[in-house]
């Protein structure tokens, strides 16, 4: 059976054809996690008995004629911040090396509910806390198209494992990136919704202002039946939407190329973008433009303010939502210290990965007496220009079009010790958490090195529809979402 | 206005309750002090007049049914605490005899 590049329509209709089983579709997809893994070491836990259980048991279901979930048979992949009950969740860190949740995360609830297959737990930097995966208090993940570079982060794991064909679809959580920027270093495709479109109930917080979940699919076609089946409200997350979520993969081609208005920022293709990538991201336009959308030129000067805003506003956010892991109800922690102050001190000194410590620091400054006016405050109101420039741009257009990284993957080790310049790989994605507007990482080519380049729709807020349906058509008219890499 | 100097960073590490070694206070200082620096272009803008957003979307927070439902119990909420005792979360002493 060959499972690369199988779309979640194609599964569940060949399970209820009895084309193969679920049992044969999870060994099959199993059997080849196994061989391709250890090469690029995307996934911390693999729950294959969870994955055989779960398959025999959406067999039976078939096998007695009942109705089967949308997303029956699909392989999912689940990045290690999403809580999953029984299973070890780790964030990736040391922190919660040995953390076996009592409960699980509502998306992680509602993907199971429609029949979906856990696979296995997917590698990140802890706590979500980078851009290339190796922050990770566990090891490096490897990108599959080149296993000398990194596949992106934080969400590196989940887009590794996708690309390398060794899940259906995958989890992800963007803050600043960490899904549209390891999609683009992956060649696969990814959402980051608007915020507050999926529940965050049950996922580790970073910055809870910023933190949105998400997924990868092979396709925008798959990501908007994943899409549809992780939206709306949850009475565990008070930020969720009460709007309705709309039928995304009844709407594919609901909007209309002909017309469109795309919006293009000229502070997005300037420097520090890498020449192939500017290419191929105005070679996208041009696909677009060729359907009869009209590329307008905008300008969001604002954006070139967004990186400063993040790294104020979400190490503050970190610093508060970081106390709760004091080694005292669950998490890792250090024995025989002399006062519980001590316990404090040695326990997060010991665990804790050097990011996690670094962004701590940087919050704690930030938000300590004195500081607070000079930095938290000014950042919130430079937020408000932004959002407000976004806004106005969507009064002239009806998506725009970027980057969403200005490099392709880089080595392994390039930018670890230098925390600022791998800040600067989500100038282009952070912009869009600090406004909360959705958008789609699509794939657009390649360098002469065979690396992928990836761009994003970025759309009004609760656009997504707008999105997979313009994201969905571009597919329809280019193949780079179908070339796979070599392993 | 960055002013991160080793004092300061041992200040933040106790406030942020992380005891940091010697090798991490030299590698952090430059590190964290050229986040502080880069973030001083904030200082450009004028803001006057202008509100802080907090959230990311301004909307009216959801809430739920005022219906009672279970929760963890008490021996799964204590499942994966490090030291526990009489069904409590056991703690180094606080306060001095």
């Amino acid at each position: 059976m060959d499972i690369q590049n199988l779309s979640i329509d194609t599964i569940r209709k060949s399970l209820i054809a009895k084309k193969f089983s679920a049992l044969d579709l999870t060994k099959t997809y199993l059997a080849r996690l196994k061989k391709i893994d250890p090469k690029i070491k995307a996934f911390i836990t693999i729950t294959d008995n969870l994955a055989l259980k779960t398959a025999t048991s959406l067999d039976q279901k078939i096998a007695a004629g009942k109705k089967i979930g949308k997303l029956a048979g699909s392989l999912m992949a689940i990045k290690d911040n999403f809580m999953t009950e029984g299973t070890r969740s780790t964030a990736g860190s040391q922190v919660l090396k040995d953390y076996i949740p009592p409960y699980s995360s509502t998306l992680y609830n509602k993907l199971l509910a429609e029949d979906s297959i856990p696979i296995g737990k997917t590698n990140t930097d802890a706590f979500t806390f980078g851009a290339s995966t190796e922050n990770s208090g566990f090891f490096i993940t490897k990108n599959p198209w080149n296993l000398n570079l990194v596949p992106g982060g934080s969400s590196g794991g989940s887009a590794a494992a996708l690309s390398a064909n060794l899940c259906t679809f995958a989890l992800g959580t963007d803050t600043g990136g960490s899904i549209r920027q390891p999609a683009s270093l992956c060649s696969v495709t990814g959402i980051k919704p608007t915020y507050g479109r999926n529940s965050r109930f049950g996922i580790t917080s970073m910055a809870s202002s910023f933190d949105t979940p998400g997924a990868f699919a092979k396709t925008a076609a798959d990501l908007a039946l994943v899409s549809q089946v992780m939206a709306g409200v949850d009475c565990r997350d008070a930020t969720s939407s009460l709007l309705p979520v709309p039928d995304y993969p009844k709407l594919l081609l609901q909007t209309k190329l002909k017309g469109l208005k795309i919006g293009l920022a000229h502070q997005y293709f300037a420097d520090p973008i890498n020449p192939a990538v500017k290419k191929a991201v105005q070679q996208s336009a041009t696909v677009f433009e060729k359907q009869g959308a009209k590329l307008v030129d905008i300008s969001l000067p604002n954006s070139r303010l967004a990186l400063a805003v993040y790294y104020i506003l979400v190490p503050c956010e970190i610093s508060a939502n970081m106390a709760r892991f004091d080694g005292i109800r669950f998490g890792s922690s250090v024995k025989d210290t002399k006062d519980l102050l001590s316990h404090y001190l040695e326990t997060r000194g010991k665990y804790m990965e050097d990011e996690l410590k670094r962004r701590i620091l940087i919050g704690t400054y930030a938000l300590s007496a004195g500081y607070f006016d000079a930095y938290y405050m000014k950042a919130a109101k430079v937020r408000t220009l932004i959002k407000n420039e976004f806004i106005n741009a969507y009064k002239k257009v009806d998506l725009i079009l970027a980057p969403t990284s200005p490099t392709p993957a880089w080595p392994i080790g390039q930018k670890v010790d230098d925390p600022l310049q791998m800040y600067l790989a989500d100038i282009y994605t952070c912009p869009v958490n600090v406004a909360g507007l959705p958008a789609l990482a699509l794939p657009c080519g390649f360098t002469a090195d065979n690396l992928p380049v990836g761009f994003q729709l970025i759309g009004n807020y609760w656009t997504e529809d707008s999105l997979f349906s313009a994201g969905y058509q571009y597919q329809q008219l280019t193949d780079y979402h179908l070339s796979n890499p070599k392993l | 206005m960055s002013s991160l100097d080793l004092t300061t960073l041992r200040h933040t590490a106790l406030l942020a309750r992380i005891k940091l070694n010697s090798t991490e206070e030299e590698k952090f200082l430059p590190q964290l002090a050229s986040v502080l620096d880069y973030v001083e272009i904030l200082n450009q803008v004028d803001t006057s007049g202008v509100p802080p957003s907090f959230q990311a979307v301004s909307q009216k927070l959801t809430g739920r049914l005022d219906t009672v439902v279970s929760g963890l119990s008490q021996k799964q909420a204590l499942a994966s605490a490090p030291d526990s005792q009489d069904g409590y979360f056991k703690v180094k002493a606080s306060i001095k005899k």
